[in-house]
């Protein structure tokens, strides 16, 4: 028993020291390894790659884990944090400079010339400055565009749609391509889009989630309303899209990416309200062989303004390599890499001027892709959500997903669900803050108390 | 003297081989529950942004005055329907199983194998057979509903579906609403609870406490001419009450602190919300939004529940079982 | 067994009846398992079809597997973690289970009554503070922190306990007279007698180890460290669609502890009907 024992201890030990020594990818060459933590894919890895093979001090691996800022700021602050780590909003830019986190990179880009307010686009600087500060450089930009598939529009004998059109034009089409079968099930669909997508939305309704000055939240405005109802008009009313039923139901060819991406891919559904890395995906032939599809501008309401969002890559303070962290910054901000990302489509490069270039507009690369400046008159047009520092975003996103779960079931009005949303947020701002002595002052500062 | 010594070296040799688990029982166990409570009146957070603060008992007012926390306590007791379905089946087999039949192994061991390999990898099972459109259990379910001639009944959309039997509102305190009256992702996550757990550790236990019965009772029986199911009622149900006993008191415990791992898998919690149980709340709260003063108040209150039923159960249990 | 013979119903055709019975029940307990071997196999362009029988034989789902996810890292991790707390647990355990059964010291009654009370708190209260205590160890991301809180068990200190005073004392009592030392008497007496007790509780801490989701789903960051269930949680919300390679995956998640259950089935049974073991 004892022999069993001891046999059994060494067998761990040694297993333990193979463990130890395998597993992380050494980086070759003994340069400096840095972590980016941010979402893997293809395009992601050829970014990286260019990197790699440009610099000769630091090499960068991904860590493909995404599950919100929360965890990553608590990983920080302990220690295990990555070197390099991804802001989606101003919420999350607010956390992480506040728990001292992100690297004010400030002076470092003015050493070098480069302005984030000159330089990129209007709708990364929410997430990439606050209060004047630079705390990260943008990796990526976008705002969503109406794809269409060409071929589809082709059998209803319809013509594509122009560079840009309005709400009614859509809805026309959107009928015309959604096609039942005997049973009165759909077999295509006219339409789709994310529930995420709702900031688009409200965008084009003049809407907002927060007020100004981040203290209340105004989804149950009569616009916000508007937004939501026109959203489940074109499930429940207008029948040219699936209901989250039918959409689950619905199997897609497999591969890698959400489902809905596949869906348009595979013709299920005849256009989407997508962003342009949706491309890195249906580019691909082994997948799409048949697929032909074009982009348009397209203003759902009354206003012609999107929703933009975008990626601030920032350096974690706590990181070992600081200086080699702002190499990576620095070559977000080089043509290669803008370049490189405008060609493979993972959204649109950070700086503007290289995606007005011949090079991107005249799709040299992509000659079917004759439609890039639909992306650069929607980027133009972009204005990112406005946040609030008052309240968790986490939360405030598990109320907002709820209640658009229950708009899309067809189990509550959208009026109803807004308001709900609204007060929910609302009292998580007053909690929020009562917990919070510090917000609490800055919170009465705002509301002028 | 010899023998004080060796008593006095004991405690020693006592100490020396307990001190290995009781640090780690310490450190892992005694010194968290007492620091959990001590945490659940403050506002204690992981974010260094929000700064430390004794709240006093505002967690536990915010937790009475929070919507949610409602919301996710009915969930729980409502996943817990499927417990007492599951012991009834559970006795059922262990009924069948006691009989002197060929086989019995292999039986036992078929019953037991959901309840061996639960875990991630069945739910994904699962997840796939409950595919409204492609799945085998609506595959089934429409066979069935052609060959009786009503093949045009809307079947349920399962895991997606925010209905239940109970027509129970996914926001409100209400039941018997009719808008949410059917088959929904509760229910499946209940079925598949059934299946897991009816052939398992419960049944076991009936097992063994079924051969415990003396025979002789059995016997009287016989030559009172009693049936069956006289047998059942009058002599195998009243021996097997305190094993019913333990069996429900656990099943109490382990429903109301249950269900994280079957809907992180299955729904993430939706839809709406309507899978989302205490634990997973707690979940939530702990792990997603850093809460950690907030959450430790919620894991209290459950533990606090968990304890009086369990008290409860005790006092009445055990004087009806004597 | 033999009294419980007479009782049997002796009518040939009942016994007939409770076996379709339970063949019945059986199959409503196996057929999701048969379907997730079938739907293993099937090809990519029918796993839409209803019949769960694939009509051509596609076993390249399964290295598809390893292609599509580090399948092969997530699986030796959840080897390799329960493997060390099962040996920590046991090991920890045995001496404190031996401490309490078979040493007498002022104290030791009141310290096991303390680990019997504790047997009762929920998981998810202690699991907040230790998160909080791996963050400030350190251990936050690494394997030590999930090995490590799991390898002390009050419970398995009560299972092995029961066991061990079953062991009758007389053979201690003479290796005493010997002059063997406690140590010599726990690894020479003890120790082989309660082989049962141990193997039962190392199935179990095994599996549930194995099968553990919550602590390494908030533990763990990196991709290398990742144990199977969380890696599969990953891999269905990646890959999802393709339900034949999700199944190929699925399964060989569950090959080992079939393999372990039946090797295991005598000690699993009596360790649940001695202890109450949930499963």
């Amino acid at each position: 028993m004892k022999l069993f024992f001891s046999i059994t201890l060494g067998i761990l030990v040694i297993w333990s020291l193979i463990m130890g020594l395998t597993g992380l990818p050494a980086s070759p060459d003994g340069r400096v390894k840095l972590v980016w933590v941010s979402d893997d894919n293809p395009a992601r890895r050829a970014q990286v790659d260019l990197f790699n093979q440009q610099n000769t001090r630091a090499c960068v691996t991904l860590d493909p884990e995404s599950s919100g800022k929360e965890k990553v700021v608590v990983q920080c602050l302990s220690g295990v944090g990555p070197d390099l780590l991804d802001i989606f909003d101003g919420f999350e830019l607010t956390a992480f400079v506040k728990a001292g986190i992100a690297l004010d990179i400030t002076k470092e880009l003015e050493q070098r010339g480069i302005s984030i307010e000159h330089d990129t686009w209007n709708g990364t600087h929410t997430t990439a400055l606050l209060d004047g500060r630079a705390y990260g450089f943008p990796r990526g930009a976008c705002a969503d565009a109406l794809l269409f598939n060409k071929t589809l529009l082709d059998q209803k004998g319809l013509k594509p749609p122009g560079p840009f059109i309005k709400g009614d034009e859509f809805l026309k089409l959107a009928q015309a391509l959604t096609i039942r079968d005997d049973h009165g099930r759909i077999r295509q669909f006219g339409f789709m889009f994310e529930w995420w997508q709702y900031g688009d939305f409200l965008r084009q309704w003049h809407a907002q989630i927060y007020s100004d000055d981040g203290t209340r939240c105004l989804l149950d405005s009569p616009e916000a309303i508007a937004a939501i109802q026109y959203m489940y008009d074109l499930i429940w009313k207008y029948h040219v899209m699936p209901t989250p039923a039918e959409a689950s139901a619905l199997p897609s060819g497999g591969g890698y990416g959400s489902g809905k991406i596949n869906m348009f891919g595979n013709g299920q559904a005849a256009m989407a309200l997508a962003g342009r890395w949706w491309l890195v995906v249906l580019r691909n032939k082994d997948n799409f062989p048949e697929l032909k599809f074009g982009v348009s501008e397209c203003q759902f309401g009354p206003v012609r303004q999107y929703r933009a969002y975008c990626a601030v890559t920032a350096i974690n303070r706590f990181s070992r390599h600081p200086d080699k962290a702002l190499d990576f910054l620095l070559y977000m901000a080089s043509p290669e890499y803008n370049n490189l990302i405008n060609r493979q489509a993972d959204s649109m490069g950070p700086i503007k001027k290289y995606s007005k270039s011949g090079i991107f507009l005249n799709a040299t690369n992509y000659p079917d892709e004759a439609y890039n400046s639909v992306w650069i008159e929607t980027m133009e047009r972009g204005i990112p959500d406005e946040v609030s520092p008052f309240v968790n975003g986490a939360a405030a996103n598990r109320i907002i997903t709820r209640q658009l779960d229950l708009v899309a079931n067809n189990l509550k009005s959208p009026q109803e669900a807004m308001q709900t949303a609204a007060q929910l947020i609302n009292e998580e701002i007053i909690k929020t803050v009562a917990s919070d002595p510090k917000l609490r002052k800055f919170y009465n500062e705002r509301i002028g108390r | 003297m010899k023998n004080s010594r060796r008593k006095h070296r004991d405690i020693w040799a006592g100490l020396a081989f307990i001190a290995p688990n009781f640090l780690g029982f310490m450190l892992f166990l005694l010194v968290p529950v007492i620091f959990s409570l001590v945490m659940s009146f403050s506002n204690w957070n992981l974010m260094k942004e929000v700064s430390f603060q004794w709240v006093g008992f505002r967690n536990f007012f915010d937790l009475f005055h929070d919507r949610e926390f409602w919301l996710y306590s009915i969930n729980t007791v409502y996943l817990m329907l499927g417990i007492p379905v599951c012991i009834a089946l559970s006795l059922f087999l262990a009924n069948l199983l006691s009989k002197q039949l060929r086989g019995i192994v292999v039986y036992r061991t078929l019953f037991y194998l959901p309840t061996f390999t639960a875990g991630v990898a069945l739910f994904v099972l699962w997840k796939s057979l409950y595919n409204p459109e492609y799945g085998p259990i609506n595959a089934a379910i429409r066979w069935l509903l052609e060959r009786a001639g009503t093949a045009h009944v809307e079947l349920p959309s399962w895991l997606s579906s925010a209905k239940n039997l109970l027509g129970l509102h996914p926001e409100q305190i209400m039941i018997g609403v009719r808008e949410f009256f059917g088959l929904g992702a509760r229910e499946a996550i209940i079925i598949m609870g059934i299946w897991v757990a009816a052939g398992g550790t419960n049944m076991l236990l009936y097992i063994a406490a079924i051969s415990n019965i003396p025979p002789d009772l059995y016997e009287a029986a016989e030559i009172d001419g009693a049936g069956s199911w006289a047998q059942f009622r009058h002599i195998t149900w009243p021996q097997l009450a305190p094993t019913t006993f333990f069996i429900v008191i656990m099943g109490f415990i382990g429903g109301l602190q249950g269900g994280f791992e079957q809907a992180r898998v299955l729904t993430a919690g939706g839809p709406a919300g309507t899978t989302t149980t205490l634990s997973y709340y707690i979940y939530i709260k702990a792990f997603e939004e850093f809460q950690m003063g907030y959450a430790s108040a919620i894991a209290w209150v459950l533990f606090a529940v968990i304890f009086a039923i369990t008290l409860v159960n005790w006092t009445f249990g055990s004087r009806k079982i004597n | 067994m033999k009294t419980a013979g007479k009782r049997s119903d002796g009518k040939g055709w009942k016994k007939v009846l409770i076996h379709i019975g339970l063949s019945g029940i059986v199959l409503t307990t196996v057929l999701p398992f048969i379907w997730m071997v079938l739907a293993s196999f099937k090809p990519m362009s029918e796993i839409e079809n209803l019949n769960p029988v694939p009509s051509r034989w596609h076993p390249e789902n399964y290295p598809a597997v390893f292609e599509q996810i580090r399948f092969a890292r997530y699986y030796v991790n959840s080897f390799f973690v329960a493997c060390w707390v099962t040996f920590l647990q046991l090991m920890t355990s045995a001496m404190a289970a031996y401490s309490f059964s078979r040493i007498e010291w002022r104290g030791r009654d009141a310290v096991f009554k303390l680990y019997l009370a504790t047997m009762m708190i929920p998981g998810v209260v202690t699991m907040i503070p230790n998160y909080a205590l791996m963050v400030k160890m350190g251990l936050l991301d690494s394997y030590a922190g999930l090995i490590i809180p799991a390898a002390f068990s009050a419970f398995g200190t009560f299972l092995l306990r029961q066991f061990m005073l079953g062991i009758p004392t007389a053979l201690d009592e003479a290796a005493k007279i010997d002059g063997a030392s406690h140590w010599q008497i726990f690894w020479n007496v003890c120790m082989p007698m309660a082989r049962p007790g141990l193997i039962t509780l190392g199935v179990f801490t095994f599996l549930y180890n194995y099968q553990s989701f919550f602590w390494p789903l908030i533990m763990i960051k990196s991709d290398h460290l990742r144990t199977l269930p969380v890696g599969m949680l990953y891999f269905d919300g990646a890959y999802g669609k393709q339900t034949n390679v999700l199944m190929a995956a699925s399964l060989m998640c569950i090959a080992p502890l079939i393999i372990l259950f039946v090797a295991a089935q005598k000690f699993i049974v009596k360790g649940i009907q001695m202890g109450g073991v949930k499963g």
